[in-house]
């Protein structure tokens, strides 16, 4: 990519709402930044090789804390978005702990089990949790005269500041030796252990990290919709983020926010169908899974390959 | 004192003793060699000493200290590495960053290093590849530094398998069988730089092999396995001639089932 595309992409998305102010705009673009920095923390754990199904029982805990801190407790917004990644993360520890000790279909099976027991206990308990119907009333973020009106504007820049932030974090890490560690874990943990890599250390340190910010992505879920509930942060919702990812590709960084972009909006054009929706959904991800078995990004790289007269590689640098 | 110590090493699984109270020692500069018909319990004995499975009983000392349930990748800060009998290298990285991986523990890997990612963090990696191209030329791969491990051929790989292992700058280098399925040219390569890794960089090596020819010319000294047990140890020349390695080898008249 051509080193003055980024810069120009960012200045575009900052300047967008100055153009568009159509509010269901807005509220799409939210959503998918909301997805892009779920799919980019599922996307870090999956370069160590390994396939989570609990990332929405991070997100569910990070919108909790959210939720009870500024509606119960009528903290800000400020301090219980940091703080809700922070518990994200901490409870991360002890599940990754457990979970990291098994591999490959086991690891899935433990982190969807981790996901409905959130969703369990956040039902379960009506008070503080608000049981199955949820919390609603959620306070949107200081100061109101910004966030608190119909105009989605603030809201857009909250949404899109936290995507930089996550994506310019795990993308350095990603790039750094730590990164090769991940990567080196995936082509090979055993030879990764023998040349002196903490292979379990390392998977707990990724597990951690792509927590803290689901958390973080739940957060800002709870105050801008201002509602959250068991049937939000479900089963189905961790394996839409894991289609973002798989769609997208895995061999970059850019996959999993292309995935994520590309099915938050491509449902959103077929709204209009209707009772279709879903179907389209579905047809348009069996087709791509079959021509682009490498992901959105995968299938752009062996293109441009194609075009340099490049051989044609598997991902090899990180 | 040896550099390398076991003593009575013991590994059972259920009612199979897959290595069975073996001792020795070896000195610095050594190469040794293990060897032993199919099952005799070579590879078990190589992950009992490198940290991958725990002993059930005995005691594995390396340099002085006591490194008997030291997980493996604690043993390589100590300067014990091992390589695998399955060419295990990473298929998707180039053979410039397959070396630079082995470097890991001379290099700043951590999480934070990661994240703050400061210019004397990025300096000091950097300089690290200099030292990957130094192993890459030393062990002959100079000129397949951009190639991806995963699509070299076998005797390469099992090459570069070896310069991994010496990235880490090890003391003692635990080969399994790296000799495995090469042919003739690329066996008399790789014994060559077995010497040389001894000889160059001071390494100690021991490598379980099943290649006879290759394990006589390049060992000091040999140590023959068989069920488990210790059978034999010395000079090439009298292992060769020992009868009990004979007879584990050939099978004697009456018990065709030993070859």
């Amino acid at each position: 990519m051509n080193r003055f595309a980024l810069p120009a992409l960012i200045v575009a998305l900052m300047g967008l709402p100055l153009i568009v102010h159509d509010a269901y705009f807005l509220h799409v673009m939210v959503v998918i930044g909301i997805n892009v920095v779920m799919a980019v923390s599922l996307w870090l754990l999956g370069i160590t090789g390994l396939i989570s199904f609990g990332q929405a029982g991070f997100m569910f805990i990070g919108a909790m804390t959210t939720a009870l801190l500024t509606k119960n407790l009528h903290w800000s917004f400020w301090i219980a978005l940091p703080l809700s990644a922070a518990i994200s993360g901490l409870v991360a520890a002890p599940v990754g702990r457990l979970s990291l000790r098994v591999k490959g279909v086991y690891f899935f099976l433990v982190t969807l089990a981790f996901g409905q027991v959130v969703v369990g206990v956040f039902a379960y308990f009506e008070n503080p949790f608000g049981g199955w119907y949820g919390i609603r009333n959620i306070p949107p973020p200081q100061p109101a005269v910004l966030f608190g009106t119909l105009d989605k504007r603030a809201f857009y820049y909250l949404s899109l500041g936290l995507v930089l932030v996550t994506c310019w974090i795990i993308y350095r890490v990603s790039r750094s030796w730590f990164g090769d560690v991940l990567w080196s874990i995936r082509e090979g943990d055993v030879l990764a252990s023998s040349i002196g890599m903490d292979v379990p250390g390392s998977k707990l340190i990724a597990f951690i990290v792509s927590a803290f910010f689901a958390g973080a992505a739940g957060s800002l879920y709870a105050s801008y919709f201002g509602y959250i509930s068991p049937l939000v942060f479900t089963f189905e919702y961790s394996v839409n983020i894991l289609v973002f990812v798989v769609v997208g590709g895995f061999a970059s960084m850019a996959g999993p926010i292309v995935g994520a972009v590309v099915l938050t909006t491509v449902p959103e054009l077929f709204r209009v169908t209707g009772k279709y929706q879903t179907m389209a959904f579905g047809l348009i991800l069996v087709f791509s899974m079959l021509a682009m078995p490498q992901g959105i990004i995968g299938a752009w790289q062996r293109f441009t390959d194609r075009r340099a007269g490049r051989p044609i590689e598997r991902q090899s640098e990180g | 004192m040896p550099l390398f110590e076991v003593q009575n090493l013991t590994r059972k699984f259920g009612g199979l003793v897959a290595v069975n109270d073996v001792s020795l020692s070896i000195e610095s500069g050594e190469i040794r060699g293990l060897i032993g018909p199919n099952g005799a319990g070579k590879t078990t004995f190589f992950n009992l000493v490198s940290g991958t499975l725990a002993p059930t009983s005995g005691r594995v000392r390396f340099d002085g200290h006591d490194t008997t349930r030291l997980p493996m990748h604690r043993l390589v800060n100590r300067g014990l590495v091992r390589t695998f009998q399955h060419a295990q290298l990473f298929p998707g990285f180039t053979v410039l960053k397959n070396v630079l991986m082995g470097l890991h523990v001379h290099a700043r890997s951590g999480f934070w290093a990661g994240l703050l990612d400061t210019v004397a963090t990025q300096r000091h990696n950097k300089a690290l590849e200099q030292r990957a191209r130094d192993i890459i030329r030393f062990v002959g791969l100079a000129g397949h530094e951009e190639d991806l491990a995963g699509s070299l051929p076998h005797g390469y790989k099992r090459i570069l398998q070896v310069a991994i292992g010496l990235a880490p700058k090890p003391r003692l280098l635990l080969l399994d069988e790296p000799v495995a399925g090469l042919n003739h040219a690329d066996v008399d390569r790789m014994m060559a730089l077995v010497r040389s890794l001894r000889d160059e960089q001071g390494v100690t090596v021991v490598l379980v092999e099943h290649n006879i020819r290759a394990v006589m010319n390049v060992c000091d000294r040999i140590s023959v396995l068989q069920f488990g047990r210790k059978i034999a140890e010395g000079s090439p020349r009298d292992v060769a001639q020992d009868k009990t390695v004979i007879e584990a080898y050939l099978g004697v008249a009456d018990d065709d089932e030993a070859a």
